[in-house]
């Protein structure tokens, strides 16, 4: 790889590989948090498919197949917009960097703005468990269309707190510091690979269920 | 104040230490030293502290009489609710690593600071953040569903502030979380030169091995109280048995953090009292690769036995099993730890100062704590404890005669560290007996209570139950004067204590070798290290002979 | 600075959309599969097609493949404890 631009250093590390060791370590570290707090909720997600399979399937077969797959699209490629972003930034290479970042903002809140859509959709449904129209009797039908509704805000949460990060090297940019700040980048799109991740996972999970 | 002032901040004109840099609240409160961040958060759980034990006194204060007199059962359930939820997340798991931990970790690797010096302020505002929806909770009425936030009634049925207290715990876990990565990070990257893993005194140990704790089991927490969050504020139905939600989803969720964060509780206080033991006995610790090993097993195995606080509730008799027996193993590591402890002192040359007061007093109470544990660990025998007091007096050994004991034991130990004044140590070794004897008058009696059978968190009981009873809460003032002496006797030497020096135990110890305070960047020169730990004696003088596996003969 | 010219640039811009399109070639395979009438094992298949995305995000984007030992380690360790969840709760869960 090419030689990297010289770095910012932070307090209280001396030396940019030291640095480097520590922000990547820390930021796996909080990453191996997120696995275990999204794992309990797949424990209970894999506990009530279990238990009622055929109503959780039926829950399942009303889920929009094809605004959760246009998700799926947009933050995939998201991902791909970010890497490169970060990888231009290790190679000084601005224009490309500006592009990349500017192309994830766009693609990750283009998935907010479908997600509301489709909010609005299940709403008009009346998918949401609480509602006395609710079309569900079964059990698995009540628990999916809960789990839905929690992980998609939960994962909606952790990707606007994403794309306020990635805002910030937008920022940093600006300002000019973004070149020495390559670090930062880096962890920034580790972040956001995790919430690719998770939503990848969530895809199958919720919208190719009762298929 | 000007920085020559010789108050409360420094030892002599113009020294510069980490209390003189800066002397405006703004300084304190966007500090990113760790040294000031301990502070910050030793005050707030002080605070929440007397809060917590505010709760207490009530509750031992209608626990006088048999009949419910005092307070109605509602209320009483919300006592006891708040008594728990402040002691374990707002005093307990912060106490010893975010105060003691976050100010000596990096002195005692030969850092200058944490590894994520900003993320560490972070962790103290959530915390401050967290504490004041848990306040609201209280203050608008309060909760009453045990801290164990129990389904379906916490999310159903309860009447009271459960989405207020379940949000505050669920901000309090990131500060945990928060805490932990920055100490991993810290050993991990930041050790001095010639600092190797197996030079580490084991209060880095301890810290390490809570933080890998705190780490891996916290954000499981987040989850079940996000949970609760969402059922309570959403009515998604999550736990409701009518949607088929199963209680025992919530509690596997629940202890599988729990369980864990009472190991959160007490590795710290094992670290501290290895560092006081090893000292005040003047002597190395015994066996040290065995008291490393024996902690991070502790903290592995802890993960593997959560369902030993669910053997009534309807889990599987096979899982039950394997939780007992895992129950079992897991008290071998710790009885190997005190053997340790009692093996360093053989040949000692014993000072009994209040901080080995503390720790020799820990080093019983838990004993005493853990072998009742193995009571409890057995499934017939918690068939009947289970739910009564012998649960209670069981973690209290633990949580307070042993955790609290470390934590006072380890705040007089490096108060001069901490502070540059000595306290008065007649009053401290005072009030170290003082709380030992109030702590086993308070809580041993509530043994015999639930071997009785006298079930836990009830406001009122049988009239034959009483005389334990009113042993117990005379004990609790006893216990309560005790704990107020320190505040006292503290407070005064900030103002009039004598000047402390760099090393008022002659200690081992990197932390040692800077001044009293330290300065802000800790050492002058970065120190670099060339013998183990512990080096109080040569090692043929050590019991036994020459024979540790860990000389180091060479510089 | 060397290495500043094109094939640099190429891979920069490359690498990662052939990265994209490996997982989008995952997915439609996994979308595919799932609307095949009467398919078998379809849940365990499109787990099986995560966990190789998963994959190719974690060595491909997020460097695990070129990470120390630390680094795959702490990757490592957040799955390995959550099994421990998994495991023991579905202990109770299937004994019942």
């Amino acid at each position: 790889m090419s030689s990297r631009p010289a770095p910012t250093l932070v307090e209280p590390f001396e030396a940019a590989d030291r640095q480097h060791e520590a922000m990547v370590f820390g930021l796996w570290l909080f990453l191996a948090t997120e696995i275990l707090f999204f794992g309990g909720f797949f424990f209970l997600y894999a506990v009530a498919r279990l238990q009622d399979p055929t109503g959780f399937a039926a829950g399942g077969h009303k889920a929009n197949l094809l605004l959760g797959t246009i998700n799926t699209l947009l933050l995939m490629s998201s991902s791909a917009t970010l890497t490169i972003a970060e990888r231009a930034i290790q190679a000084e290479w601005r224009r490309a960097a500006r592009i990349g970042i500017v192309a994830t903002l766009a693609l990750g809140t283009a998935f907010l703005a479908v997600k509301g859509f489709e909010y609005r959709e299940d709403l008009s449904e009346h998918l949401f468990p609480t509602m006395p129209d609710f079309p569900f009797k079964a059990v698995g039908a009540i628990r999916f269309w809960s789990f839905y509704w929690l992980i998609t805000m939960i994962h909606a949460v952790h990707l606007t707190i994403g794309l306020a990060f990635v805002a910030r090297l937008l920022w940093l940019d600006r300002i000019g510091t973004l070149g020495p700040r390559w670090m930062v980048a880096e962890v920034t799109t580790l972040y956001w690979h995790l919430v690719d991740i998770v939503w990848l996972l969530l895809w199958p999970l919720l919208y190719l269920v009762g298929r | 104040m000007r920085s020559d002032d010789t108050g409360l901040l420094a030892r002599e004109p113009g020294e510069r230490t980490y209390l003189t840099e800066g002397t405006t609240l703004r300084s304190w409160l966007l500090s990113t030293d760790h040294k000031r961040i301990a502070i910050l958060y030793a005050v707030s759980i002080t605070m929440f502290f007397f809060i917590g034990g505010a709760a207490a006194t009530v509750i031992r204060l209608e626990l006088f009489t048999p009949k419910g007199d005092l307070v109605t059962a509602d209320t009483y359930n919300r006592l006891f609710t708040l008594h728990g939820v402040i002691m374990v997340w707002f005093f307990l798991v912060p106490s010893i690593p975010a105060t003691l931990g976050n100010f000596l970790l990096p002195l005692m690797i030969g850092a200058k600071d944490v590894a994520f010096p900003r993320l560490n302020l972070m962790s103290w505002y959530l915390y401050v953040i967290a504490g004041l929806f848990t306040l609201a909770a209280l203050l608008l009425g309060g909760v009453d569903t045990g801290w164990t936030f129990y389904t379906p009634f916490s999310t159903l049925y309860s009447n009271s502030y459960v989405l207020l207290a379940a949000f505050g715990i669920f901000v309090v876990g990131f500060s945990s979380i928060a805490t932990g990565i920055n100490f991993i990070a810290t050993v991990h990257l930041l050790r001095t030169k010639g600092m190797t893993w197996m030079r580490l005194p084991l209060f880095c140990w301890a810290m390490y091995a809570t933080s890998m704790v705190m780490v891996l089991a916290t954000p499981v927490l987040a989850m079940a109280m996000l949970l609760i969050c969402a059922e309570r504020l959403l009515g998604l139905p999550i736990f409701d048995p009518r949607a088929g939600g199963d209680p025992l989803l919530f509690q596997h969720l629940f202890w599988f953090y729990s369980h864990p964060a009472v190991y959160i509780m007490i590795l710290p206080a094992m670290g501290v009292v290895s560092e006081i033991i090893a000292c005040e006995a003047r002597r190395r610790v015994f066996g040290y690769q065995f008291m490393v090993y024996a902690m991070l097993v502790i903290a592995m195995i802890g993960f593997l036995v959560w369902g030993h606080h669910m053997f009534v509730s309807g889990q599987s008799p096979f899982a039950s099993m394997i939780f007992s027996f895992l129950s079992f193993v897991i008290a071998v590591p710790s009885a190997i730890k005190v053997f340790n402890w009692t093996g360093t002192l053989y040949r000692g040359t014993i000072r009994f100062s209040a901080p080995m007061l503390y720790a020799l007093g820990f080093v019983g109470l838990f004993t005493l704590g853990g072998l009742t544990g193995l009571f409890l660990a057995s499934i017939p025998v918690d068939v009947h404890l289970s739910d009564t007091y012998f649960v209670v007096a069981h973690f209290h050994y633990i949580m307070v005669g042993g955790a609290v004991s470390a934590f006072f034991g380890g705040l007089h130990f490096w108060w001069p560290k901490i502070t540059g004044r000595l306290y008065s140590e007649t009053f401290a070794r005072s009030a170290a007996l003082w709380l030992f004897f109030g702590f086993n008058f308070t809580f041993f009696p509530q043994f015999i209570l639930g071997y009785l059978g006298m079930p836990r968190r009830y406001h009122e009981y049988p009239p034959e139950f009483q005389v334990w009873n009113v042993m117990s809460s005379t004990g609790a003032v006893v216990l309560g004067v005790g704990y107020l002496m320190p505040l006292f006797y503290l407070t005064y030497s900030l103002f009039h204590g004598e000047r402390a020096p760099d090393n008022p135990h002659q200690a081992t110890g990197l932390e040692w070798t800077t001044s009293s305070p330290p300065p802000k960047h800790n050492f002058l020169v970065a120190p670099v290290v060339e013998t183990e730990a512990y080096a109080y004696h040569d090692w043929d003088e050590a019991p036994g002979g020459a024979d540790e596996t860990m000389q180091d003969e060479r510089a | 600075m060397a290495g500043h010219g094109a094939p640099d640039r190429r891979a920069i811009i490359l690498r990662p959309l052939l990265v994209w399109a490996a997982l989008f070639g995952l997915g439609a395979v996994s979308l595919g599969y799932a609307l095949w009438p009467g398919a078998p094992l379809k849940p365990l298949l499109s787990l099986a097609i995560v966990v190789v995305q998963a994959s190719l995000v974690l060595g491909a984007y997020m460097n695990l493949g070129k990470a120390g030992t630390l680094v795959r380690m702490t990757a490592l360790i957040g799955v390995v404890w959550l099994s421990f969840l998994f495991l023991m709760a579905f202990a109770d869960l299937a004994t019942r």
